[in-house]
C-alpha cells in the first residue's frame, strides 16, 4: 500500500474527502483486503487514543457475526461492510444532527462489541466480602461482579490459577456476548409460537416443562 | 395534539442513601399482593379496580410506543454505570414504523428499526441487520410484546399518580405471580400514554435498573428526520422466511420457573467461534434468559456471578449448562441444576 493510500484512508476517516474522492476511495477499500484491515486498525487506534477501548475488549467478531447473519432469516446482509456502514451513516445523519448537546461518560449495550466488562481484582473489598447483589446506584460504578464459585469440591475457588482466571473471564464474556446476540435475533417474531406453547402448558399443567416440541 | 418539549438537566451526584431508602419503601407495598389475608369485599374490589386500571394504562402505553411520533432522550442507570441515549420514533405518511435508539456516550452505537427489520450499527464493528419486531436495547422488548403473554405471568396494578420529568404520570407496577423474578414499575404520561420512567427491582425490593426520560417531544406530524431516513432506506430489502432449525429434542428442564416457555431453540457456536451449543431462549413475556448446553463439558468451567444480568455455568455428568439473563441468580442456578438428558 502506498503512502498516498494511507493518507486518503486517513482523510476518509476524518470525512475530509469530497464526494467523488470519497466514492473512489470507498471502491478501493471494498476491493482491497489490506486497506480494509488498515481501516479497522485505524479505528481501533483512534478508539484507543480516545480511551474508548476497554480492558478485555473482545476481538472483532463482526465478520463472524456478518457471516452468521447471512444464514439467519434477515432482510438484508451487508454485502460490503464498509460501504454499507457509510451508507447507513449517511441516513443517520439527520438523526445525529438533532440538537441535544450531551457528552457524558460510559458505554452502552446496543451493538455486539459493547457489553459489560468483567472487573477482576479491582472490586471494593466490601463487594468481594459480600458477593450478594449490589444495587444500581453505587457511588463507584461496578463492573460485573465475578464470583467464581466451585460446584466441584476438587477445585475450590482459591486454587484458581491466573490462567484459569483468564479462561473464566473469556468464558463469561463469550456467553454474555452470545446472549446479547440471541436477544437481538429473538425479537418478537416468535410470539405466536410462544402463545401456542403457553396454551399447551395450561392444558397440561402436570407435565413438566420440556424442551420445545418439534 | 400540540407539540411540547420537556427539558431536564440531569445532575448525577448519585445520592445512594436517598435512592436506596426509596427502594426500601417499595417492598411493603409490593408484598401486599402476595401473602394476602382474606381480603374484605371492599379491599377485593379496590384491588380489582387497580388491576383494571393498570391494564388500561399498560395497553395505552403499548399503543403510544407504536403510534406516537416522539423524540426523546433518556438515561439508564445500571450496575455498570450511567448511560445516555437518544430515542426517536415515528410512523411516516407511507405507513412505515421507524424507531432509532442510539447511545450518546463513548463509541457510536445505533439501532434502527424499520418495521420488522432492525439494523445494528457501531463505530467499532461491521453493521448488520436482523428480522425482529423489536429493537434490542435498554427498553425491554416485553413492553412491545403481546399483552396476553405478559398477563400470564404478571399482574399490572395501578398504584396512583406521580410527577415524572415535570409531567403528570400514572404509576403502574408489574408484579409477577411468583416472587422468584424481577419486579417492574412503569410511569406513563397521563396525556400521551408515553413511557416516562421505568424501574426494575430485585424480589427483595432493591432497585437494579432505572430508566428515566430526560426530554420528550411529541408531535402529531411524522418526524422530519425519520422521513429523511426512510427516503434513504432504499427499496425495502426482501424478507426471507424464517428458517426452521434442526434441533435436538433430548433435553429436559425440570426447574423452569412458572410462566417461562421456550421462545427459540437452535444450535449455535457460542460467540461465533466458541464451542457448539444447543441454545434455548426462555421468556415469561418480560424477563428472558438463555440456556446453553454444551456436550463437551471440559470446555466449560463452573462459574457464577450475580448482577442485573446473572450468569451461572454448571457441569453435569457429560455436559455443561450455562444460564445467562436478566433474572435473579437464584433462578439461574435452579434452572441450571434442573437440566437433564431425556432418558
Amino acid at each position: 500500500m502506498t503512502e498516498r493510500q494511507y493518507e486518503t484512508l486517513s482523510a476518509l476517516m476524518d470525512s475530509e474527502l469530497d464526494t467523488a474522492q470519497e466514492r473512489a476511495s470507498l471502491d478501493n477499500l471494498v476491493r482491497d483486503d489490506a486497506l480494509r484491515q488498515k481501516w479497522h486498525n485505524y479505528h481501533l487506534i483512534r478508539a484507543a487514543m480516545r480511551n474508548e477501548v476497554k480492558q478485555d475488549m473482545p476481538l472483532d467478531i463482526s465478520a463472524a457475526v456478518a457471516a452468521q447473519v447471512a444464514n439467519e432469516p434477515i432482510p438484508f446482509a451487508p454485502k460490503h461492510g464498509l460501504a454499507r456502514k457509510l451508507a447507513l451513516k449517511k441516513w443517520l445523519k439527520p438523526a445525529a444532527n438533532m440538537a441535544i448537546a450531551a457528552s457524558v461518560a460510559l458505554v452502552t449495550v446496543l451493538g455486539v462489541t459493547q457489553y459489560q466488562r468483567i472487573d477482576d481484582g479491582s472490586l471494593p473489598e466490601q463487594a468481594v466480602a459480600s458477593p450478594g447483589f449490589q444495587p444500581t446506584l453505587q457511588t463507584v460504578p461496578l463492573g460485573v461482579i465475578g464470583n467464581p464459585v466451585s460446584y466441584n469440591a476438587a477445585q475450590p475457588q482459591t486454587s484458581l490459577t491466573a490462567q484459569q482466571q483468564a479462561r473464566l473471564q473469556s468464558q463469561v464474556q463469550a456467553f454474555m456476548l452470545d446472549h446479547q446476540l440471541q436477544l437481538q435475533w429473538s425479537g418478537a417474531l416468535n410470539e405466536a409460537a410462544l402463545k401456542e406453547q403457553q396454551k399447551q402448558e395450561e392444558s397440561d399443567v402436570k407435565e413438566p416443562n420440556t424442551s420445545s416440541p418439534q | 395534539m400540540k407539540p411540547y418539549v420537556v427539558g431536564l438537566l440531569v445532575i448525577c451526584s448519585l445520592n445512594v442513601g436517598a435512592l436506596q431508602s426509596v427502594a426500601a419503601a417499595e417492598p411493603s407495598a409490593l408484598a401486599t399482593n402476595t401473602v394476602e389475608p382474606v381480603p374484605t369485599e371492599q379491599e377485593s374490589n379496590e384491588l380489582q379496580q387497580a388491576r383494571a386500571q393498570g391494564e388500561h394504562w399498560f395497553k395505552r402505553m403499548q399503543s403510544a410506543l407504536q403510534e406516537l411520533n416522539y423524540r426523546a432522550s433518556f438515561i439508564a442507570m445500571q450496575p455498570s454505570g450511567l448511560q445516555a441515549y437518544r430515542w426517536v420514533h415515528s410512523v411516516t405518511p407511507a405507513g412505515n414504523n421507524i424507531e432509532v435508539i442510539e447511545s450518546l456516550n463513548g463509541p457510536h452505537n445505533q439501532a434502527v428499526r424499520f418495521n420488522n427489520q432492525v439494523a445494528y450499527l457501531s463505530s467499532t464493528s461491521t453493521p448488520y441487520a436482523v428480522a425482529s419486531e423489536t429493537l434490542s436495547g435498554p427498553i425491554p422488548s416485553g413492553l412491545y410484546g403481546s399483552f396476553e403473554t405478559l398477563h400470564h405471568s404478571y399482574h399490572m396494578v395501578a398504584v396512583g399518580g406521580d410527577r415524572v420529568v415535570d409531567r403528570a404520570a400514572q404509576h403502574i407496577r408489574l408484579i409477577p405471580h411468583e416472587r422468584d423474578r424481577y419486579l417492574y414499575s412503569l410511569w406513563v404520561d397521563r396525556e400521551t400514554g408515553m413511557l416516562l420512567s421505568m424501574n426494575t427491582y430485585l424480589p427483595s425490593g432493591d432497585v437494579v435498573e432505572q430508566i428515566l426520560l430526560t426530554s420528550l417531544h411529541v408531535q402529531a406530524e411524522s418526524l422530519e428526520e425519520v422521513q429523511q431516513l426512510e427516503s434513504q432506506w432504499g427499496q425495502g430489502p426482501s424478507r426471507q422466511p424464517m428458517r426452521q432449525q434442526q434441533t435436538s429434542n433430548e433435553w429436559q428442564f425440570d426447574e423452569v420457573p412458572t410462566g417461562f416457555t421456550v421462545q427459540r431453540q437452535q444450535q449455535v457456536r457460542v460467540a461465533m467461534n466458541g464451542p457448539l451449543a444447543e441454545h434455548f431462549m426462555f421468556t415469561d413475556g418480560m424477563a428472558k434468559f438463555s440456556v446453553y448446553i454444551i456436550e463437551n463439558e471440559n470446555q466449560v468451567l463452573p462459574v457464577q456471578y450475580e448482577n442485573l444480568t446473572s450468569m451461572v455455568s454448571v457441569v453435569h455428568d457429560s455436559f455443561a449448562v450455562t444460564i445467562v439473563g436478566k433474572v435473579p441468580l437464584s433462578m439461574a442456578q435452579a434452572v441450571a441444576a434442573g437440566v437433564r438428558r431425556q432418558p
